[in-house]
């Protein structure tokens, strides 16, 4: 027999399906995968230190740039955490705006990790529609917030200014024709065999697994794990609206793109009971122009973001800055299973674990 | 929380009949779908050519008006990245009393376009375009002085 050596193999950090700059140290045998190491920190702006310099609006912006792709999630993560500390009232609009704008991000974010995920596995055509769709998202953001991808969509107490005439018309009438176009997105991949020879079986991860290993979001719905936060820990009035958590429970890449299809439709659904809910009123909320925290008070809020559990750890700073800002961010700790995930696969097969994991670098690196 | 029994694999993924596999029926599903794409109108715009109209609240490149601007610096206190810089002087030029404005610069490869410096102006004096074109040759020309954010900056457009 001939001897055989493990061989290591980098994969980015400037690699197309790694969807930013991510490096992966490869442990190869052959072309089996025995085990990976992930090197992050490229994307590293120093997010959580520069809160703690500017005061608490001025953080809303940075915020957006943490996980990009679903800027109005995390949004809602800081305001949210920055009324708990400070104990103000949300306004009922405000509310139910809030709401409505955060599950249409979530169907954006949804529909980019489609796009990017067919794309990556050879289906090009899911590029084209998902973008498609993303744009009239990203349209009704435009007008509403003021920005396509940064939105900086509220502030603590409510939203920056009153949602612009039609739009909630425009958006019930999107929410009308969206779940037709997944099914024709279900129409091209759930039995294309080219999908299922490249998703099911690939990338598994036990329930067990996955909760020791701290994931959340759909990797966890995704493993038959009946977990979500909207429903386990409701926040932003979500206990006032009717909605289903998809799970599967085949632990494999095909079973969390189920899930995350059924989440499209469901956010869908969402959006216009909160539209249907929204009173008229005001938008702006009460919190003060110059937001104080007394020193030491503190808070821990927690949101479903798409990408999982996002969370806020604020610590009042006595003046108008805070004094810690720890972001609980989903995609860093969705990354770990890309190890135990892809034990044992063909290299191709990374591309597809790291694509299912949906993970955006500027969350996992803030 | 609860999980499911992993032991017993249950497959979500659609089972197929011979026959469905052999005929290759998804595929033609698939492709009679994208082939009724085909005769539909376009939906992409030709970017350079043609042009698509922003929304009015969309946050484009800063403007200040120099007419009103009374020098209050408020702007450049909530700037998160203190991308604004001002000087004022107490005078009674142009036609109004107070402070006004002497030097006024905006580095727009730093802005956030987050919006917050419109939002607490009192006068209203610096707000956001709708021109999103910012792309400079290098990053001196990124930074707009008073003159350029009272105007407008130079777009040089592509002409086929
Ligand atoms: S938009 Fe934001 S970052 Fe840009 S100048 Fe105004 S306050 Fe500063
Ligand atoms: S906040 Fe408005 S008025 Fe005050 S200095 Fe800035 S632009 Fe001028």
């Amino acid at each position: 027999m001939l001897e055989t050596k493990e061989f290591e193999l980098n994969m980015g950090p400037q690699h197309p399906s790694t969807h930013g700059v991510l490096r992966l140290v490869l442990h190869l045998d052959g072309e089996t995968v025995l085990d990976v190491d992930t090197v992050m920190g490229y994307l590293h702006r120093g997010t959580e230190k520069l809160c703690e310099t500017r005061n608490y609006y001025q953080n809303v912006p940075f915020t957006d740039r943490t996980d990009y792709l679903a800027a109005p999630y995390n949004n809602l993560g800081y305001v949210e955490t920055v009324e708990k500390l400070g104990g103000y009232q949300v306004s009922e609009r405000a509310l139910y705006a809030r709401m409505a704008i955060v599950e249409l991000s979530r169907i954006a974010s949804h529909l980019f990790w489609l796009a990017t995920h067919a794309l990556d596995i050879g289906a090009q055509t899911m590029l084209f529609w998902c973008t498609r769709e993303r744009e009239v998202i990203l349209d009704f953001f435009e007008a509403a917030l003021g920005d396509r991808l940064t939105t900086s969509a509220f502030k603590p107490g409510g939203l920056r200014r009153d949602l612009p005439e039609g739009w909630v018309e425009a958006v019930l009438e999107f929410c009308g024709t969206f779940p037709a176009r997944v099914e024709e997105y279900e129409t091209l991949l759930n039995a294309n065999r080219i999908w299922m020879e490249r998703t099911v079986g690939i990338g598994v991860i036990s329930g067990e697994d996955a909760i020791a290993l701290g994931l959340s979001g759909p990797m966890l719905r995704g493993s038959g794990v009946d977990h979500d936060l909207r429903k386990a820990l409701p926040y932003g009035g979500y206990d006032t609206v009717d909605f289903d958590v998809p799970v599967y429970p085949d632990c494999d890449s095909y079973s969390r793109y189920l899930v995350r299809m059924e989440e499209m439709r469901q956010s869908t659904r969402i959006v216009q009971q909160a539209l249907a809910k929204m009173p008229e009123g005001k938008i702006t909320g009460k919190a003060p122009k110059m937001i104080k925290i007394a020193e030491g008070v503190e808070a821990y809020h927690v949101v479903e973001s798409p990408r999982g559990e996002l969370g806020y750890y604020m610590i009042g700073g006595g003046k108008d800055i805070p004094y810690k800002c720890k972001i609980r961010a989903p995609s860093f700790c969705n990354l770990q299973a890309v190890g135990p995930m892809s034990k044992g696969l063909l290299i191709a097969d990374v591309v597809t674990v790291i694509g299912t994991i949906d993970i955006v670098l500027g969350d996992v690196d803030r | 929380m609860s999980t499911t029994d992993s032991s017993a694999p249950i497959s979500s993924a659609p089972k197929k009949t011979f026959l469905e596999r052999f005929l290759l029926v998804e595929l033609l599903k698939g492709m009679w779908l994208t082939l009724k794409y085909t005769f539909r109108p376009k939906v992409t715009v030709q970017y350079p050519l043609e042009r698509e109209s922003v929304h009015p609240n969309y946050r484009g490149i800063l403007r200040v008006d120099e007419s009103t601007c009374i020098g209050c610096y408020l702007c450049e206190k909530i700037c998160p990245d203190k991308c604004i810089h001002l000087e004022a002087e107490r005078g009674y030029t142009k036609g109004k009393g107070g402070k006004y404005a002497t030097y006024f610069y905006i580095d727009h490869a730093r802005c956030l376009f987050c919006g917050l410096c419109e939002e607490v102006c009192p006068v209203d004096s610096i707000y956001h375009s709708n021109e999103y074109e910012a792309a400079v040759y290098n990053r001196a020309d990124a930074v707009h002085d008073l003159r350029i954010l009272d105007s407008g900056h130079d777009i040089i457009h592509y002409e086929r």
